[in-house]
């Protein structure tokens, strides 16, 4: 009956862990940001490392039995390679991600997953509750490490997170304790999982690991779904986002980030990228619109819509800056394409700073900073 | 003691060593993702041969495992070079898949730990040499592995001989380089293969050591002569480079104006260093950025933008090719460093023109250069 209760329980994890990780890769066809590929690539490989739990359950008793000491290692050799997902994506979240790291990692994985079907170093022998892996002092060491690596490379970005939600704890309340939730499962689950590994299924050790591993995926799954940038928060360092009514050429909305204003008006900055980017038509004849002015680290991103266009001015960005400003751009228009055309420069659509604030949520760290 | 195993040993690592240096120098010029993993490539490719030192020095059969952890320690180069290898050729693409570099990093990582089990390989003195035979998991690992550099690989070098094949843009020695360079890594490739097969052939030649790493030695060897006579060989593209222009930053106006594409519109120079000096004053207010504007992207092009002391420069390519701002910043170099005291005096100095097709060589059409031209060396 445990082991039933088992195959149950590690057929809903294999579930859970599935739509997370085709959202992980939506988000990524939207936003292009490598985080999202590695993030998902985790939550991928966690479901082939948990489908080691379901097939030793499913083929226990059975003639395939004699197999499971050869699958097993296989299936297990995917938590390594979970681990350097998840490492991997913590270090594209950063600002200026250090490919050099990541390689380092993979090269890591890879001697870990190598180490694992050596059988001296880890066996794997069936008995009556399921089967029980061993694992020997190479790999432990090479886990160790690993797992040192990873604390180094996360740490300092999860945080990083904390530390912005808790500027604003009335704002950020529900989404910081979520985040901990999420977070603190995850380390558990990791951890009891790695000593779940030793003991067979049927001892009941799956159990308590995969309590915490669904807190973890459901958590996780509403975290992408509801605030998808949060893990890449405080990655931009914002200034102000115009949205510019193309006929007329002048700024119709206007949202400061970094709540210093500068000196320049928003019509002179609307001004001078129209008549650049009318400049740079005549100049170059055959190009289309300018889409981005590259100043070194900072940059002035633009987005074409049909009735206006939307200018985005930071001091970092990323192909994640351009694909926030075309989803802005997209729900401006649908909101207010009826109004498209004023041409009075009022700013007559305030209420459409919420949908900035909720696209940009986790940008607005600069504005929270103590004077 | 083998000696001339030895001498092998020595020619190789001196060969590996010497294009780590050419390469090192470019990459300091040229400072692309391409040069910094072709470099990191080469020296684990250098490294490589010291293993075989062991092999050779030592022939007692008794001091087996010395000859095995000796060779292996310095092997573990060479597969991590094979990791750099995808990687460079991903960063000639225009958007590298992090992904595709990262995995070949996890299969190397995968042979080093497999390579150093006991249980994986076995190693024997013949009597002639030291043997290594590779169990069936090994074995797989290693047609994995070697599959995915191959097909990750095949595809650049196939692009790069159809640019090298085309009409006479490149000389006929950068041809018999590139080519010889293609037939030593097969060679090596082709040996790894059968090395790792469960019975040796008979064709000795292929497996032995010595013939190894002296087809390792041609490999390096070809790449320091391929970097020293053509080292943006690798960055070959036709009609991917639209114009070149250098304008006097005083007063906007245009000295040079090379156009790549002969179908492309008249460009007007002036105004897209124009549109530069607005804009970088605007946007230094408003960003409270002290930099200058780098690059410029249109949904088509992207215009690529350097200063100078006396002009500034532009290039507009069709694609983010990573080599175009080191390059466009050494022409501005070369061109101020020649002409430097008429760029005040003159409205045009169609001379350059010359020293940017021999700059620009790997992107010029056939068309325009007619004749081979000798790329001039002018980064080292």
């Amino acid at each position: 009956m445990v082991l039933n209760a088992g195959l149950v329980v590690s057929l809903i994890i294999i579930v859970c862990t599935i739509p997370v990780a085709i959202k992980d890769f939506k988000m990524y066809n939207q936003m292009r940001s490598d985080f999202f590929r590695y993030f998902g690539s985790f939550y991928f490989t966690l479901s082939i490392w948990m489908s080691s739990y379901f097939i030793q359950i499913l083929f226990l008793d059975t003639l395939f039995e004699s197999h499971l000491p050869t699958v097993i290692p296989w299936l297990l050799g995917a938590s390594w390679v979970c681990m350097g997902f998840l490492i991997a994506s913590g270090e594209f979240a950063k600002k200026n991600p250090n490919r050099s790291v990541i390689r380092f990692i993979f090269i890591f994985v890879g001697i870990g997953v190598g180490f694992s079907y050596e059988p001296s170093f880890l066996s794997v022998q069936v008995t009556e509750l399921g089967v029980l892996i061993s694992e020997g002092l190479p790999i432990v060491i090479v886990r160790i490490a690993l797992i040192i690596i990873g604390v180094i490379v996360l740490a300092p970005m999860l945080i990083g997170i904390v530390r912005m939600l808790n500027k604003d704890p009335k704002r950020y309340s529900r989404i910081r304790y979520l985040f901990i939730v999420y977070v603190g499962s995850g380390v558990v689950s990791i951890l009891l999982f790695m000593n779940a590994m030793k003991s067979p299924v049927g001892s009941g050790a799956l159990f308590y690991a995969s309590a915490f591993t669904i807190v973890f995926l459901a958590s996780g799954w509403y975290i992408l779904h509801k605030h998808p940038t949060l893990f890449l928060a405080a990655r931009h360092d914002l200034v102000d986002l115009i949205i510019v009514e193309k006929d007329s050429g002048l700024p119709v909305f206007r949202y400061n980030f970094d709540g210093v204003e500068s000196g320049i008006q928003p019509e002179i900055v609307t001004a001078f990228v129209t008549s650049a980017r009318i400049a740079l038509r005549v100049a170059i004849p055959t190009s289309s619109e300018a889409e981005h002015f590259h100043f070194g680290e900072s940059s002035a991103t633009m987005n074409e819509g049909l009735f206006v266009y939307g200018i985005i001015l930071s001091r970092t960005s990323s192909d994640l800056l351009a694909s926030l400003l075309r989803l802005v751009i997209e729900e401006f228009e649908i909101s207010y394409w009826f109004k498209a055309d004023t041409s009075d420069g009022v700013y007559e659509f305030d209420e459409f700073r919420e949908v900035i604030e909720r696209y940009f949520e986790f940008d607005l760290y600069p504005t929270l900073l103590p004077d | 003691m083998d000696i001339v195993g030895l001498a092998l040993v020595i020619i190789s690592f001196t060969c590996g060593a010497i294009s780590v240096r050419t390469a090192f120098k470019i990459y300091k010029t040229l400072e692309t993702g391409f040069f910094q993993y072709l470099l990191y490539a080469l020296v684990g490719f250098t490294m490589l041969p010291l293993g075989y030192l062991f092999q050779f020095f030592i022939t007692d059969p008794a001091a087996v495992q010395v000859v095995t952890v000796g060779t292996l320690f310095f092997v573990v180069f060479a597969y991590i070079s094979l990791g750099c290898i995808v990687a460079a050729v991903e960063y000639l693409k225009k958007r590298p898949n992090e992904l595709k570099i990262d995995l070949s990093f996890l299969f190397a990582g995968i042979i080093i730990a497999e390579r150093f089990l006991p249980a994986f390989q076995e190693t024997t003195w013949n009597g002639s040499y030291w043997k290594m035979t590779f169990k069936f998991p090994l074995m797989i690992t290693f047609a994995v592995f070697y599959l995915y550099v191959i097909v990750m690989t095949i595809p650049f070098l196939m692009r790069i001989w159809k640019h090298i094949r085309e009409g006479q843009k490149f000389g006929s020695d950068v041809r018999r380089l590139f080519l010889l360079m293609i037939v030593a890594l097969a060679y090596s490739a082709i040996a790894l293969m059968i090395n790792r097969g469960e019975s040796y052939s008979n064709l000795d030649i292929l497996v032995h050591p010595q013939g190894f790493l002296l087809f390792v030695s041609l490999g390096t060897i070809l790449i320091y002569y391929i970097l020293k006579e053509s080292p943006t060989l690798f960055f070959s593209s036709t009609d991917e480079i639209i114009h070149l222009g250098i304008v006097r930053t005083k007063d906007n106006q245009p000295l040079v104006d090379y156009s790549f594409s002969k179908s492309e519109k008249e460009i007007q120079s002036f105004l897209v260093t124009g549109v530069q000096s607005t804009l970088k004053t605007i946007f230094q207010e408003a960003i409270q950025s002290g930099e200058e504007l780098k690059q410029i992207r249109t949904g088509r092009d992207i215009v690529t933008i350097a200063i100078g002391r006396n002009v500034t420069g532009f290039i507009i390519a069709i694609r983010d090719i990573e080599v175009l701002g080191p390059l466009l910043v050494h022409t501005l170099s070369e061109f101020e460093n020649k002409f430097g005291h008429e760029i005040l005096a003159r409205n045009s100095i169609p001379e350059f023109d010359e020293s940017v097709e021999s700059i620009f060589h790997f992107a010029i059409h056939d068309s325009q250069n007619p004749k081979q031209k000798k790329e001039e060396r002018l980064w080292f």
